[in-house]
This record gives structure tokens, C-alpha cells and sequence, in this order.
């Protein structure tokens, strides 16, 4: 049964153009999803729709029935949906553990903070090691294991995580990517995440969702969903000139 | 094939990243060549090193037959040079009209405090808004262009420089389709006029309707430079695209 629903949802920036149109999809608890698709698709964007940091023009979003489409982004959180967006919104000069604090910000049980504190440097022993030092001093890396510690804090059903590996050099990346795929398999986390890396991004997921020019264009497993062709249009662009022949 | 820019070798690190790596490539007198890749290729860093933004650790750039590796902005814009940005720079508060005539006011600080436009300059910036389309926006100050329309600004302000060469950085990024396809009409009857274009571009049907060349870029190196036909089919392009396990 689906989680988190999502139906005919248009929406856009200011009064600029609709980024996203009538867009559907559906995710089943405990599963991990992955949208790809080209700049500009609208990746992005769906998890800020998802987040409560955009409004849908048109459309519903439902998670566990309740509709948050709309809603601010405390409430979306509140409903268990959490989201770690891609331009690094840690606080650079709070120390891991008061950014890890601030994460369990909607909590108001200090001892069921101080727990979830422990739960987090056992699960990310690097941050245990590294817990008074101030978040700006960490790695690439370190910096991104940060970033879904203090998004567990809240302990979401739903975690919605924008280009995990941005940035980051490709071994720093794949332990990233371990991190997440034990998100899944340890604590059956539902997680839809948006990878530049496709390759990447796919290895951790169930299923994908393929996006391009702001609507849903397939989806299918994703372990075969790179073997349709229409990848290969969305990526590298349909060749004009093979009609009109070469110029 | 006579090449109007040629890059050789061209190297630009930042700390331990390197940017672009030995990058090799030529722009054809008279073609549109692309410049794709995924992000982080360097193809903007590589932009800056044409325009003369930034300087390049290494290797050789020769414009028209000339060294310019290394010269200052608006050097490489006197000789024959133009460049758009991937985000607008428009000045606000002056009309489109005044934006026209700023890029040419090459009698130093004189001329742009003078805050007179000759008449003949005024019909040059008519004419060239007219070709772009927006002559009828002349008078408004240019904050209150929509983004497209500030994109046709941005061409159109080069143009009163004549360029030999046009450096494109997303002319399609953030543009209505009615306008992309205004955009792009321009590109291809200034082409058809004799403007040469190098263009950064991530909507891959721009790309493919309107190069005759595309170079692929990533991680900072050239993988090939192909006409679209050919770079559509090279497994190693949407490789690079997909990225590796």
C-alpha cells in the first residue's frame, strides 16, 4: 500500500513557469525510490513540493493519508516526512552534537533526545569521534553522514535525500551510499532519493521514477530501467538533423 | 576546416580539483559547436578560460590565429569575443536601450557618464532589438524583463560588438518553449550570417537541433569532440552522463 501519494501536482517558482505538470506516483512504505532524468527535470523541485517548501499549483500529496500538500514544512516533518537538501544546511559553527540537537528540534523529551543522540553515534561512529568539533571543520563526507544522523533525529517514516554524493570523490560517495542502503535494510526506512550519479543512485533502489521537462515520463525496477531506450532520447536529446538530413 | 578558436591543452585546477584537464578542442569558422557533459565537467570553468574570467594553469588558447591565453576580459572581447552568463547580469535600473549601449562604450569613463547615446548608436541598438524582438520593451528598465526576455537582452547586448564569436552559457536554461524557440531561430540566422557560436547547453535538443559540432566533456577532459549523430550513438557519452557504481 502506498505511503506517500502524489496526483496531478503542477507546480512552479514565483509567478515563473510550471516546473513541475501532473505529476503522479506512488510509494510503497519500506521501499527506496530514486527519480532520474536530465537537468531541469523537476527533481528537485518534487522534493521541495513533497518538503512543504513549495506550494502545488494544482495536485494532491498524501502521506499516510493525510493530505500535505500545502502544509509548512514543520508539519510535513511533524507527519514523519524528512528532507536533506543538497546545498549542505548544517550549521557550520555548532558542533556536531548541538547540530544533531538541532535536528530533534520538534522533540520536546529531553531524555528521548539524549537516546536518539547515543542511537546516532553508534550508527555513525565517525561523528561520535568527532562530536565537539564544529560541523565546518568536518569532511565532504563527514559532513554529509551529518546531514542524515540529524535528519534521523526526528525520526522520520519518510527520509527525501537531494544528490547524497554531490561533491564528493567517488569512494567518499559509494560509503555514502552504504550508509543509505543500510537506512533501508536496518531501520526500513522509506527513502525516495534524487542521484546525479544514476548508476549510484539505482544500486540502492527498488524502484525508479523517471522525470524529464517536469512530468513523470516512466517507471519500472531499478535494476532494468537504464536497459529502456527512451533513456538514451531524455539524456542525449533527439537528433533533429537525422530527419533533415546533414547541413 | 579552418578553426576560429583553437584550445590546446588547457589546464585550470582549483586547490586539488582539477577543473579542466588538458582540454583540447576547436571551434570551426562559421559552425555552432556544443560543449556538453554532466555537471561538474568543466564546461563553464573552460567558458571562463575563452573569456579571459579566469586565467588557465596551462596550455595554449588562440583566437583568429592570435595567442589570447591569459588576456584580460575585455581585451578578448575587443578582439572579436562575446560571452553570455548561465544567470543574466542585466543592469537593473538603466533601460534595455541604455543595457544596449553600455558594452560598447569604449571611450573610456567619459563615455559612459556622458549619458548620451548618439543617434546612430540608438539605431544600431533598434535594429539589434528588433532582431531579437523586444525593440518594443526599449524604454523599460531592464529589471522588469521577464527571464527570457533578459536572455534576448543578454544576446543582444553582445551583438552591438559585432563578435566573430558567440559563447552561449544556457541560452535555453529557464526559457519559456515560445521563446527557446525565438532563441534559437536568432542563433540560427546569425549563424547563417557568418557569427561563429560556442554553446553550453544541458537541454539536449537544443544541442542536437542546432550544433554541427559537440565536444563531451568530464571530469575536466575532453572525451571527444563528433558531429550529433555520432556523439548520440558513442556509448561513452551517456556513460558519462549516468555515471559509474
Amino acid at each position: 500500500m502506498a505511503i506517500l501519494e502524489i496526483q496531478g501536482l503542477t507546480a512552479g517558482y514565483g509567478s515563473g513557469p510550471d516546473i513541475l505538470t501532473g505529476v503522479d506516483l506512488e510509494v510503497e512504505e519500506g521501499k527506496t525510490y530514486c527519480i532520474i532524468g536530465p537537468n531541469g527535470a523537476g527533481k528537485s523541485t518534487l522534493l521541495k513540493v513533497v518538503a512543504g517548501l513549495l506550494e502545488p499549483r494544482v495536485g494532491s500529496v498524501t502521506f499516510n493519508g493525510a493530505e500535505i500538500g500545502g502544509k509548512r514544512p514543520d508539519i510535513v516533518l511533524s507527519n514523519g516526512v524528512c528532507f536533506v537538501p543538497q546545498d549542505g544546511s548544517l550549521f557550520p559553527e555548532m558542533t556536531v552534537r548541538e547540530n544533531l540537537v538541532m535536528g530533534a528540534y520538534l522533540t520536546r523529551d529531553r531524555a528521548a533526545i539524549a537516546e536518539r543522540l547515543d542511537e546516532m553515534m553508534d550508527l555513525f561512529p565517525i561523528l561520535g569521534e568527532r562530536s565537539s568539533q564544529m560541523a565546518q571543520t568536518l569532511s565532504g563526507g563527514e559532513q554529509q553522514q551529518l546531514l542524515l544522523a540529524r535528519a534521523l533525529m526526528i525520526r522520520p517514516t519518510m527520509m527525501m535525500i537531494d544528490e547524497p554524493s554531490l561533491g564528493l570523490a567517488p569512494q567518499i560517495a559509494s560509503q555514502i551510499f552504504e550508509v543509505i542502503r543500510s537506512l533501508s535494510a536496518d531501520l526500513g526506512m522509506t527513502l525516495l532519493l534524487v542521484e546525479q550519479n544514476v548508476r549510484m543512485g539505482l544500486a540502492v533502489s527498488d524502484w525508479s521514477f523517471v522525470l524529464d521537462l517536469g512530468t513523470k515520463r516512466f517507471e519500472g525496477p531499478a535494476d532494468t530501467v537504464l536497459d529502456d531506450p527512451r533513456i538514451r532520447d531524455l539524456y542525449l536529446g533527439k537528433l533533429a538533423r537525422a530527419v533533415e538530413g546533414p547541413r | 576546416m579552418t578553426s576560429l578558436l583553437e584550445l590546446r591543452d588547457v589546464t585550470k585546477t582549483y586547490g586539488g580539483l582539477v577543473a579542466v584537464d588538458q582540454a583540447s578542442f576547436d571551434v570551426e569558422s562559421g559552425k555552432i559547436t556544443a560543449l556538453i557533459g554532466p555537471n561538474g565537467a568543466g564546461k563553464t570553468t573552460a567558458f571562463d578560460t575563452i573569456s579571459g574570467i579566469i586565467e588557465p594553469d596551462d596550455g595554449s588558447i588562440v583566437f583568429d590565429g592570435r595567442e589570447i591565453t591569459g588576456m584580460m576580459p575585455h581585451s578578448i572581447t575587443s578582439r572579436g569575443i562575446g560571452r553570455t552568463f548561465q544567470i543574466t547580469r542585466e543592469l537593473g535600473d538603466m533601460t534595455v536601450l541604455e543595457n544596449m549601449v553600455v558594452p560598447n562604450a569604449n571611450r573610456g569613463i567619459r563615455g559612459l557618464i556622458g549619458a548620451r547615446i548618439d543617434e546612430s548608436e540608438r539605431l544600431r541598438a533598434l535594429e539589434v532589438l528588433e532582431f531579437v524582438g523586444i525593440a518594443q520593451l526599449a524604454q523599460l528598465p531592464a529589471k522588469r524583463l521577464s527571464y527570457g526576455q533578459k536572455k534576448l537582452l543578454e544576446l543582444a547586448s553582445i551583438l552591438m560588438t559585432g563578435p566573430k564569436l558567440v559563447l552561449l552559457d544556457e541560452p535555453a536554461g529557464g526559457v519559456n518553449p515560445a521563446l527557446l524557440e525565438r532563441i534559437m531561430d536568432r542563433i540560427e540566422k546569425l549563424n547563417a550570417e557568418g557569427t561563429t557560436f560556442l554553446i553550453v547547453e544541458h537541454n539536449m535538443d537544443v544541442v542536437m537541433r542546432l550544433s554541427h559540432s559537440i565536444v563531451v566533456m568530464a571530469h575536466g577532459q575532453v572525451i571527444l569532440q563528433e558531429t550529433p549523430e555520432v556523439v548520440r550513438n558513442d556509448t561513452r557519452v551517456l556513460e558519462a552522463y549516468l555515471g559509474g557504481v
